[in-house]
């Protein structure tokens, strides 16, 4: 083999490593920037139905029912009960969908609450499922966990306590 | 050295710096975490112990270890908390105001029973009433700190 040759089949070599390198350093790049989109819709969403959750709503469980009004349970930080339980009313008559719609998301999601001893309070879990037991058989690629924290009585004796409500969104594969 | 020899190490050192900044780039990504979280966990508290009414929690005077807070039932049933219609963050206030070194065990028992590990979790918690030090650890060698402030009014313990 002559010298130049040598020399050709080396910058031939080169340019290809060079290639297959900046090709898997592009791939990389946008995979991680198509992930962080993905995760930064599920936190906007999240967030937007946390704040809904958190707010004191609009209209309740009639109106809702037909897609009127904002969904909605929390005043002044602490639980209304008689709105939590429209929200249950709408979720067990096949509402889930609506309170999608009503919530601005297409994505799933559920929340519930927890105490102090991080217990599920009545082990209620509201949304795309009613048992909790069911999170560990999904299989999600991202899921997004936002936390508030309200004051909430469960029973409506007047007596509550501080609670954790998790609010839980994913996207379906 | 020969020729062959310099230009392999050549190329392992280029595969090297380029597995390091894509690693990099990668880990950036992964380990950056939002502070929304935080924001959210500091305000919603400030609005719990600004907002709730020390006998609107599941307080039980007569049986203290039946209630959920039975730090703060042991309190009221000692007399030490007397007006349980204050909002907590005005009882907070009261017992620092007093000067009194048994007032700062008062405050950490109020704050312990509320904001257990179980509430909080990983979260680490102060509670500063004016620049006065009043719950918590003062933060010092930590990653992320946001800090929220109201406003409280309270009334001197008669």
């Amino acid at each position: 083999m002559k010298k130049a040759q040598f020399w050709y089949a080396d910058f031939l070599l080169g340019l290809l490593i060079l290639f297959f390198i900046t090709y898997i350093f592009s791939r990389v790049i946008i995979d991680l920037n198509t992930r962080e989109d993905k995760i930064q819709e599920l936190v906007n969403d999240a967030t937007s139905i946390a704040n809904s959750f958190t707010s004191t709503g609009y209209l309740s469980y009639n109106e809702w029912f037909n897609r009127q009004g904002r969904i909605g349970f929390v005043e002044n930080g602490k639980v209304i009960n008689e709105k939590l339980e429209d929200f249950e009313r709408m979720l067990n008559n096949n509402g889930y969908e609506i309170s999608q719609f009503l919530l601005g998301t297409s994505n799933n999601y559920i929340i519930y609450f927890e105490d102090k001893n991080t217990n599920i309070v009545e082990n209620k879990v509201y949304g795309k499922f009613n048992n909790i037991n069911e999170l560990n058989e999904l299989e999600v690629e991202n899921l997004i966990r936002i936390t508030r924290f309200v004051y909430y009585d469960n029973n409506e004796d007047n007596l509550g306590e501080l609670v954790r409500m998790n609010i839980l969104v994913w996207s379906s594969l | 050295m020969k020729k062959a020899f310099l230009f392999s190490t050549d190329g392992f050192f280029a595969i090297m710096l380029f597995s390091l900044v894509t690693v990099l780039i990668y880990l950036f990504y992964i380990s950056f975490t939002s502070l929304q979280q935080q924001y959210i966990f500091a305000d919603d508290l400030l609005t719990f112990l600004d907002r709730t009414k020390i006998n609107e929690l599941d307080v039980n005077k007569d049986d203290p270890l039946s209630s959920k807070y039975p730090g703060i039932s042991t309190l009221i049933k000692d007399g030490i908390i007397k007006d349980t219609n204050i909002k907590i963050i005005e009882q907070i206030i009261i017992f620092k105001n007093n000067n009194n070194p048994n007032d700062d065990i008062y405050i950490e028992t109020i704050l312990n029973d509320l904001i257990t590990e179980g509430i909080k979790g990983n979260y680490k918690f102060a509670l500063d009433i004016g620049d006065l030090p009043t719950y918590g650890e003062q933060p010092t060698n930590i990653a992320n700190l946001v800090a929220r402030r109201r406003i409280a009014i309270s009334q001197e313990r008669a």
